[in-house]
């Protein structure tokens, strides 16, 4: 295409955008949620309204209005975050879409009008360039949006609040992505019936019902997890009928149906609900935020390194192929690793394959094992602890570590799909016994092991949902077949266009 | 293309449109049509609402699509982007994108057509100044009225220089001055060689602008011709005079009929040019001073309708 004719289209784009009332209307509005960044300040210790004006601290504020449990100095990150998923996810990707897509949807049957489509279209420009042309005006208007949406937030937080996160910038691009599958199958609408109001009604549909199917399949995807890892428990705790098996595996012929549709749909439909999941991601992967260790086939993340603790190497990055190893400048370590992955299969296998691998059994073996090497008047002991819910079996000792006395510990815990080996070595010098409990229980604490089974569909799903993840998960596939649906949709509005008479 | 080929050539063309349940209605807009045009010509074309004018201009500019037979703009397929590039079109009851300003307009058309915006903006005030659209040129379209509007379509159907222009109903909505001032430009255009295909009602405004006129009806070629060859003389002769003898039956009897007379004037119905120079000599003889004589032809309109009834019949 000419160089002259693309910057005539962008100029016109420009002023289509910039002379739309909608466009006008939610620039001013979106005045309310940047003004409210840099007009409420949240500091390490207290909220402040007006520059100074007013100040309500952290512990009046949660004793007032009440608040999770957590630490005075994490309540302002906290706040923060949450308006950013308010104004962002809720009003940006909600309302903020539905009211884009009702805007832009008159694009094209403008477009198409008698009288506008025969100048337009007698000049020597291509019909699908000028079909492209509107799309992509759509495209800059949401752009703009976002753009100062996020942008005027992002600075207001950092100018008041000193909070300054590079990752919640790509809220704007999400919100730009939603808007384009969204805005595809809009002017895909037009283009077939020449009318905004199907384009906006139909668009809409779309939006709401692919939301819809997406969460039911999540819901659906959440259950069947959820019945595997009942089934896995009870295959380490009692027997499980044959006739309870069979009915659960037995599913009726219409809900069969019901499915195969739902997960046909979902292959198919853009998935607009992933937009925030990826964002999420996106933001995560920038920032740096978010557990140094995390495994969805294993289901095991580890939020923090142990406390004077630093990881070797790339051993992070190498689990679960490899054990993940921190080490500290006094000798100590850490280990963790998974020892063997059974092949999970319903049916009678899976109780064969987990039964070896049942920690208490490994605890004793190793408990026998470990008894030559201890301290005679300080014998190995097995206790019980409990790693994010699910009972492990664990053994310590004291062993001499090449001069130096270590207080070891090898803990062992099945579940689901694994079976995890945490080692733990602490020179018996460095802490005392009370300092040493204190550091293994907030280790420990903040592993999350198995926790699956207690997480909602929607937080299970983020878990699942990655870059390398199996294609019902795969952050790739998400957008490339979101695109493609777009891509289709654009296709027959080019199909439609290029035979019509004007 | 040498300078003596057409610009548009149409040979069988033939377009139908289908609608109805399932499109099973058919309609036949443009049947088996020919028709050449040459350069620097301003041509007419004529017909009754429905008759397929409006539907031939969108084939040659690739508007229409599926069509039967050839048709060519400077010897290159019509509706084909070349040749797209080398004409102008001012549709009937355009519209032209509200959200921008006149000036804008005239850039944004331009560009599109390929020109660089420094061309378009060295060429748009003169044309704007032409059109009397210049002082308004930093408006929005929106505020415009009917007849601004046209005026403003007319010049962006200019900006590119176009070698042929379509102008369907250029004058709809353009009071009398704006309407003098098209067609002046009309008349500019093919002094500069533009060809020029009009398409208007106004049958007055037809006669005294163009070169040959095409009549259509129902997607058919009535008639083709020159202005001359279709409003042939009536053979009355209309006479005006300072003042009418009293004695005037007498003073032109034998020369042909009286038709009609009032105060200042007479039409007689005479069969050829000695009878007029008789007549001439009869009436100063008798002293009468006359002021015009102005052999009557039929009118385009009457032509028309006589042409496009008698098709009916």
């Amino acid at each position: 295409m000419n160089v002259t004719i693309l910057k005539a289209l962008l100029e016109d784009a420009r002023q289509q955008v910039l002379d739309n009332m909608v466009f006008r209307l939610m620039v001013v509005l979106l005045i309310v949620p940047i003004s409210f960044t840099f007009l409420v300040g949240f500091g390490e210790e207290r909220i402040t309204i007006l520059f100074g004006m007013w100040e309500i601290d952290y512990q009046t504020f949660l004793e007032t209005f009440g608040g999770p449990p957590m630490e005075i100095g994490e309540v302002g990150h906290f706040f923060i975050q949450g308006v950013q998923e308010v104004f962002i996810n809720f009003f940006g990707g909600t309302v903020g879409i539905i009211f884009c897509v009702a805007a832009t949807a008159f694009f094209v049957p403008r477009m198409m009008e008698k009288g506008s489509a025969d100048t337009l279209f007698s000049k020597p420009v291509s019909r699908a360039t000028l079909l492209l042309a509107r799309y992509f005006t759509g495209i800059l208007f949401v752009a703009i949006l976002a753009a100062v949406l996020v942008l005027g937030m992002f600075l207001g937080f950092w100018v008041t609040s000193g909070y300054s996160d590079p990752g919640f910038l790509w809220g704007a691009l999400t919100l730009v992505y939603l808007y384009s599958l969204i805005h595809a199958f809009s002017i895909m609408v037009a283009t077939w019936t020449r009318s905004s109001v199907a384009a906006i009604l139909l668009s809409l549909m779309l939006f709401v019902i692919s939301g819809g199917i997406h969460r039911t399949w999540m819901g659906m995807q959440w259950a069947s997890n959820q019945e595997l890892l009942t089934s896995l428990r009870k295959v380490e705790s009692a027997d499980v009928s044959e006739a309870e098996r069979e009915e659960q595996e037995e599913a009726h012929g219409v809900v069969q149906v019901l499915m195969t549709t739902l997960e046909i749909l979902h292959y198919t439909l853009p998935k607009t609900t992933d937009a925030d999941v990826i964002t999420a991601m996106l933001r995560r992967t920038l920032s740096g935020l978010g557990p140094v260790l995390e495994d969805h086939d294993y289901d095991v993340v580890v939020e923090d390194h142990p406390t004077g603790f630093a990881p070797e190497g790339a051993s992070l990055d190498a689990f679960p192929e490899q054990t993940a190893l921190w080490r500290a400048d006094d000798g100590g370590a850490v280990r963790f690793r998974v020892e063997e992955r059974p092949q999970v299969e319903s049916g009678p296998s899976i109780r064969r394959r987990l039964r070896p691998l049942q920690a208490r059994a490994a605890a004793q073996d190793f408990l026998d094992s470990v008894d030559s090497r201890t301290d005679p008047d300080l014998p190995a002991r097995r206790e019980t602890v409990r790693i994010s819910g699910v009972q492990a079996h664990t053994v310590r000792w004291q062993e001499d570590l090449d001069g130096v006395w270590t207080d070891r510990e090898a803990v062992f815990l099945t579940f689901a799909e694994g079976y995890y080996r945490l080692e733990i070595d602490l020179p018996a010098a460095t802490l005392s016994e009370e300092e040493r409990d204190e550091w293994r229980e907030a280790f420990l604490e903040g592993i999350t092991l198995g926790s699956e089974q207690f997480m909602d569909p929607s937080t299970w799903y983020r878990r699942q949902f990655d870059w390398g993840s199996p294609l019902a998960f795969n952050a790739f596939f998400s957008i490339g077949s979101s695109l493609a649906f777009a891509s289709l949709m654009l296709a027959l509005a080019w199909l439609r266009i290029r035979t019509v008479d004007f | 293309m040498s300078e003596n080929d057409p610009v548009l050539r149409i040979r069988g063309l033939e377009k139908e449109f289908r609608a109805g349940f399932l499109w099973r209605r058919r309609f036949k807009a443009i049947d088996k049509v020919d028709l050449e045009v040459g350069r620097g010509s301003v041509f007419g074309l004529l017909g009754p609402n429905g008759a397929g004018k409006t539907t031939l201009i969108k084939i040659l500019l690739g508007l229409v699509r599926g069509h039967g037979g050839t048709a060519e703009v400077f010897g290159l397929p019509a509706g084909s982007s070349e040749s797209r590039r080398r004409v102008g079109y001012l549709p009937e009851a355009h519209r032209l994108p509200n959200y921008l300003t006149g000036w804008q307009v005239m850039v944004l058309f331009g560009m599109l057509a390929g020109r660089p915006r420094k061309d378009v903006e060295r060429r748009a005030p003169a044309l704007l100044e032409r059109v009397g659209m210049l002082k308004d040129a930093q408006r929005k379209v929106k505020e415009y009225s009917k007849g601004m509007q046209q005026r403003l379509g007319l010049a962006q159907a200019l900006i590119h220089e176009p070698e042929i222009v379509f102008l369907d109903e250029p004058t709809d909505g353009v009071d009398p001055v704006g309407r003098m001032t098209i067609r002046e430009m009309v008349q500019d255009l093919k002094e500069a060689g533009v060809t020029v295909f009009l398409n208007s009602h106004l049958l007055m405004e037809v006669e005294m602008i163009c070169d040959r006129v095409v009549i259509m009806d129902r997607g058919r070629i009535l008639r083709e011709g020159t202005i001359e060859e279709l409003t042939p003389r009536t053979g009355s002769v209309r006479f005006e005079v300072r003042e009418i003898p009293a004695d005037l039956e007498q003073v032109i009897d034998g020369l042909g009929d009286l038709r009609h007379t009032d105060a200042r004037s007479f039409e007689l119905d005479i069969t050829g040019d000695e009878q007029i120079d008789a007549a001439i000599d009869r009436l100063r003889a008798r002293g009468v001073t006359i002021t015009s004589i102005t052999p009557r032809k039929l009118s385009l309109e009457q032509s028309f309708i006589d042409l496009v009834q008698g098709e009916r019949r």
